[in-house]
């Protein structure tokens, strides 16, 4: 007997019978949700409210033009060829493919590209990020990709023109089709590029006024709410699709950019959410602590009412990198340590010693006999960890980024690692981990478009800002935006200094103010900023503007609170306590919210 | 053909490069350059300021080697500023020495370079630190102005203090074209400086008070400057705009052969643009050079190409309107004419190195340098050496035409002291060791600073001649003068067209290789073969190295076999 009855079948036949096939996607995933129960989906009306059903209908088809430049011949081209669609009232974007995200070109339809060759038959510098994506084994299938290549290059080289030409191979191999034949310029390309923008205008008219377009014409849905959520509980796999250093190799520490796929996944988030990662502890050190505790990697300990091994258990269920007091008081009295035991007892002189210290500290400080069952019985469970999130849907859909900065720590004369930044800086692209998302109710763009942001973010507590001004971008807002950053060095640790001066170029972020602590004999912190420019942070602040703090709690967050508080009575004339009543209130009116940890 | 006509001194140039509007608007070298200084979010400055930076002296560069790693990083490229002082004739005193060296060490790489035109360079200083290093060049009377730009650059003269009593006397006018031919705007002194700010852009003729010479458009390319003193041809005297070959009688100067129309620069794929040697013209007393060379630049400032700046060098202005157009235009400005050229004869380019005598019983030393490079390595310490030498002031410092450094005004007392020095600092006083080849060797930075280099020079063409001098010593020419010269690209700055054995990199790895140019500087090389990797190179060279070894005739230098022998006639 089948699955289904006939009747059933035609049922559901005939429901999906005019569905387009990103529509037939997304009714798998509902499906799908609605199998693990109904409060896995979201009810329909609410969805539809969403507004994430965006059918978009597009009389004539979008021409991307993208160009890779060492010299700007090819820029120029790319512009001429960019104006000469709009003299003909044709849609076209033009995008440098430095700027350009090449995860988008699954989404495109057609796309022209002027590239030249340099050196030894290598792109230009703008475009290698590209090239690397596209040529990596695991680029997507561009099935809907139309495309055509003007390749540039100088015919007294060996490998002329060779970047196009690997380009135009590479997009075919991919699935695309190939819309007009690939021209090789010399030299002298003046001529040929004109010939071939004439070209491309009159097979962009030809195609799109014709019933026998290649390319669909319309009903694009764009972006599918989909009906299953990760969660604690039931976590989300993901891809990650690149994990990236961010700062200088001469900086003294180390930040990653991670990109996670949630492609499929139907999670969605917003810009200040929180994304959880589960993480699993580092096998060295679980080796030494097993080495330690002289116990056997592969004794098997009982887990809630599950038999594991030792080894196991220890690099994915607990906790290793932290120890409570009262763990340690259990742990005294497990293994009958009195001295232990009163030591534990005062809280002061302990605090110190806890900071910091795992449990491999502990058992070399105060060995003791101890199975390994005893041992997983003081240990907590391994909690997920969480980052604020870096990216925004509408400007990187289908991702989730975090930027994490690396924790290592000398401590009991021994490297201490951070458990979840070094976990995810093992991590390589093609490797996945378990996430879900948890809203922050707490750190949420304001409702209306208008209101003035004033963000301030010391390290990698700028996070979030990102995903604010890059959601901004995509909504195509620009201006009301303040960044304050503060880092140690301009050179080796301005995180993601160059897509900040693109939101400066494009408007989206109408000013940023940066501190480097480290490149003068002073010491210059964003509190210090925010204080000099404390008259016009005041007058935005009388203009409405909502303040963001994110970042370190303890002395960051703090010292920013401060200054505000200074700024309030210098400008604005309020005496201390006035000041701190006025933050007050910033606060639970939701004009000052903070993301610190 | 029509008769040129001048562009008018304040007159915008119909269908001008860029460049030209970016000069227009730039209240006379100002732009925008105090505000893209301040910009605290790049180290990089507003790309109208990069052209306008370049008349201060700087350029603005990036370390091309971490370019891809750092914009990986989500990081702007490692933008530093390469700054080029004004040392006309290259001399500098012990205290001038002693604060470049220091300046390296507080702002920049901790290096600094001796160039092909007799000055200083320092590379990598980033943004933040380039008003103090112009300031503590300003403290040890240096400055940067026209180092670089559309104008008259550090203009050269023959280095070397043996050519006695006449070398005295020619120097002077080094500094004095240097100065006479100076930018007038205060720009410089206000940006730097802090100098009050001073007049800005009022209506009408302020061009002519502000800018006498250049006026707002200044030139329509740079302008060189050089001076030899024959029968040395250190400066390669003809490959400026205007080369001066002195010309003296029983240690008296007479006056200068002028030369004009040389440049080396060319830009491949255009077949239109070529590498020329200056023209001797005819003779000028020393009275007279100042307005010769005032009207030759303002005659270049007039007629210049300003449409195409690959055509607008002086050159092509000269092969446009002709030699005799240029001879009758020069003599009606300057209101007399050139007298008929004194014969001369140069024998070589190379510097000499070692210990020398000059008539007034001081000496000086001739110190071969590594493509002129100031720094200490693990093997040497040439820059703590150098800069020991200076703190104990034995000596003033001369740089040379081929990157190389004279250390002169030496008591016969103190030669002793400077040779313990060197040799403390694991540094060989003389260059006896080296082989011909070596001692002949020039190469440009190239990667990984200069933006223009498609191939490597500096940091390539000493590991390239170690590979050569197994085949030189094979064939018996290890102690042969031959002059080899590398660049990273066909701008020339480190003259390789007029090498006997010639390198312009086309990209990582590859070069064309150009030979027989003159020994003495009076000809340029031809392309002989293009794209070679290593391997190709000394496969290419050694036949031709093995014949010369053979087949020479007595005195015959490298590049003259190669003519004599009909080498080029088969050239790529």
């Amino acid at each position: 007997m089948s699955l289904l009855s006939a009747q059933q079948f035609e049922r559901i036949s005939a429901a999906v019978n005019d569905l387009t096939p990103s529509q037939l996607a997304w009714v798998g995933g509902y499906l799908s949700g609605l199998s693990l129960g109904p409060h896995n989906v979201i009810p329909f009306p609410q969805l539809a409210a969403a507004n994430r059903v965006e059918a978009v209908a597009q009389l004539s088809v979008n021409t991307t033009i993208l160009y890779g430049s060492q010299t700007g011949n090819s820029k120029a081209i790319a512009e001429k060829l960019h104006q000469a669609f709009k003299a003909s009232g044709l849609a076209s974007s033009l995008k440098s493919l430095r700027d350009y995200r090449p995860q988008h070109l699954k989404k495109e339809q057609r796309v022209v590209f002027v590239v030249s060759t340099h050196g030894n038959g290598e792109p230009p510098d703008d475009a290698r990020t590209f090239f690397q994506f596209i040529n990596n084994e695991r680029a997507p299938q561009l099935k809907e990709l139309h495309y055509a290549v003007l390749a540039l290059g100088d015919s007294s080289y060996d490998a002329f023109c060779q970047s196009g030409v690997e380009l135009d191979q590479r997009l075919e191999k991919l699935g695309a089709t190939r819309w007009l034949a690939r021209i090789d310029c010399d030299v002298d390309f003046a001529d040929h590029a004109t010939r071939w923008r004439e070209q491309i205008l009159e097979k962009v008219k030809q195609d799109d006024h014709s019933d026998s377009s290649p390319l669909p014409k319309q009903g694009l849905v764009q972006a599918v709410q989909q009906a299953t959520i990760g969660s604690a509980e039931a976590p989300w796999t993901a891809e990650l699709l690149s994990a990236t250093p961010v700062t200088d190799p001469s900086s003294e520490k180390e930040v990653f950019h991670f990109e996670f796929s949630l492609e499929n996944s139907g999670i969605t988030y917003e810009p200040g959410d929180i994304l959880a990662v589960k993480v699993s502890n580092e096998t060295a050190l679980v080796d030494l602590l097993i080495q330690q505790g002289g116990w056997d990697s592969n004794s098997a300990v009982s887990v809630k009412g599950n038999v594991r091994p030792l080894r196991e258990a220890l690099i994915d269920t607990f906790e290793i990198t932290n120890v409570t007091r009262k763990q340690l008081q259990n742990y005294a009295s497990t293994t009958q340590q009195t001295a232990l035991a009163a030591q534990a007892a005062d809280k002061a002189a302990l605090v110190d010693w806890l900071y910091a210290a795992d449990w491999l500290d502990v058992l070399k400080t105060y060995p003791a006999e101890l199975s390994a069952q005893a041992f997983i019985d003081l240990l907590r469970p391994l909690q997920a960890r969480e980052y604020s999130i870096a990216s925004s849907l509408a400007a990187h859909p289908d991702e989730v980024h975090l930027l994490v900065k690396r924790v290592t720590y000398q401590h009991h004369e021994r490297e201490h690692l951070g458990v979840g930044s070094n976990w995810l800086a093992r991590l390589q692209a093609g490797d996945s981990a378990q996430i879900y998302i948890k809203p922050n109710q707490h750190f949420k763009l304001p409702k209306s478009d208008n209101t003035k942001l004033i963000m301030i973010g010391a390290g990698t507590g700028v996070a979030p800002f990102r995903g604010f001004l890059f959601e901004r971008e995509a909504r195509g807002l620009t201006g009301n935006t303040w960044l304050f950053f503060g880092e140690q060095r301009f050179r080796s640790d301005f995180l993601y200094q160059a897509e900040w001066l693109e939101l400066v170029k494009s408007g989206v972020l109408e000013r940023m103010s940066v501190a480097f602590s480290r490149d003068q004999a002073e010491k210059i912190y964003v509190q210090h900023r925010l204080i000099e420019q404390g008259a016009e942070l005041w007058q935005w602040l009388q203009d409405g503007a909502h303040l963001y703090v994110c970042g370190d709690m303890h002395k960051m967050a703090k010292d920013v609170h401060a200054a505000l508080a200074q700024i309030a009575v210098t400008h604005g004339g309020l005496s201390d306590e006035q000041a701190q009543q006025y933050l007050e209130t910033l606060m639970s009116e939701r004009r000052y919210q903070r993301d610190v940890y | 053909m029509t008769k040129p006509i001048p562009k008018g001194l304040n007159e915008r140039a119909i269908n001008g490069s860029d460049v030209e509007r970016i000069k227009d608007q730039s209240n006379y070298l100002r732009g925008t350059l105090v505000e893209s200084f301040a910009n605290p979010l790049t180290g990089s400055i507003s790309a109208d300021d990069h052209q306008l930076i370049k008349f201060h002296g700087t350029y603005e560069q990036d370390d091309r080697d971490r370019r891809n790693e750092r914009l990986a990083r989500k990081l702007e490229p490692a933008y530093e500023f390469m700054i080029r002082a004004r040392i006309p004739g290259g001399n500098v005193t012990a205290e001038q020495w002693l604060a470049l060296d220091t300046i390296s060490d507080l702002y920049g790489n901790h290096t600094f370079r001796l160039t092909t035109r007799q000055t200083v360079q320092f590379h990598g200083i980033v943004k933040f630190k380039l008003k103090q290093t112009i300031q503590a060049m300003d403290k040890a009377l240096l400055d940067s102005i026209a180092g670089c730009g559309d104008v008259n650059r550090n203009v050269m003269c023959s280095p070397d203090p043996a050519l006695s009593s006449i070398n005295a006397q020619v120097y002077p006018w080094a500094t004095k074209i240097s100065e006479h031919l100076m930018p007038k705007s205060r720009a410089y002194h206000e940006i730097w400086l802090d100098e009050p700010q001073g007049r800005t852009l009022v209506a009408g003729g302020e061009a002519e008070e502000i800018e006498p010479l250049y006026g707002k458009h200044y030139l329509p390319r740079k302008f060189k400057i050089g001076i030899a003193i024959p029968p040395h041809n250190e400066s390669d005297v003809h490959m400026n705009d205007i080369g001066l070959i002195a010309i003296a009688k029983n240690d008296q100067l007479l006056g200068f052969n002028v030369a004009v129309g040389g440049g080396l620069g060319m830009t491949f794929g255009r077949e239109d643009t070529y590498a020329r040697l200056a023209t001797d013209i005819g003779f000028c007393t020393p009275e007279q050079v100042l307005d010769v060379v005032y009207h030759t630049v303002a005659i270049q400032r007039d007629f210049g190409n300003r449409q195409d700046r690959k055509l607008s060098r002086f050159k092509y202005t000269i092969d446009k309107y002709g030699l005799e157009w240029f001879k009758q235009e020069l003599a009606a400005r300057c209101g007399f004419e050139l007298q008929a050229l004194h014969p001369y004869t140069f024998t070589t380019t190379g510097d000499r190195f070692g210990w020398a005598e000059t008539t007034d019983k001081r000496w000086h030393l001739g110190l071969r340098l590594e493509h002129g490079r100031i720094q200490d390595t693990e093997k040497t310490s040439i820059k703590s050496a150098l800069a020991q030498i200076a703190r104990e002031k034995l000596c003033a410092f001369r740089m040379t035409a081929n990157q190389n450094v004279f250390l002169t005004e030496v008591k016969k007392n103190n030669k002793a002291r400077i040779v313990n020095i060197l040799k403390e600092h694991g540094y060989e006083s003389d260059a006896s060791h080296l082989s011909g080849l070596r001692r002949n060797s020039i190469a440009c930075v190239a990667l990984n600073t200069c933006p223009q280099a498609m191939a490597e020079a500096e940091r390539y063409l000493p590991n390239l001649i170690t590979k050569l001098e197994p085949i030189l010593d094979k064939y018996g020419l290890l102690q042969d003068n031959i002059k080899i010269r590398m660049t990273g690209c066909p701008n020339g700055c480190g003259r390789s067209v007029m090498a006997e054995i010639g390198f312009i990199g086309k990209s990582p790895g590859r070069y064309n290789l150009y030979l027989g140019g003159g020994f003495n500087g009076q000809r340029l090389n031809k392309l002989y073969r293009e794209n070679l990797d290593e391997a190709a190179i000394l496969t290419t060279l050694e036949p031709i190295l093995a014949d010369y070894a053979n087949q020479r005739e007595t005195g015959e230098t490298f590049g003259d076999f190669i003519l004599r022998k009909g080498l080029l006639d088969q050239a790529a």
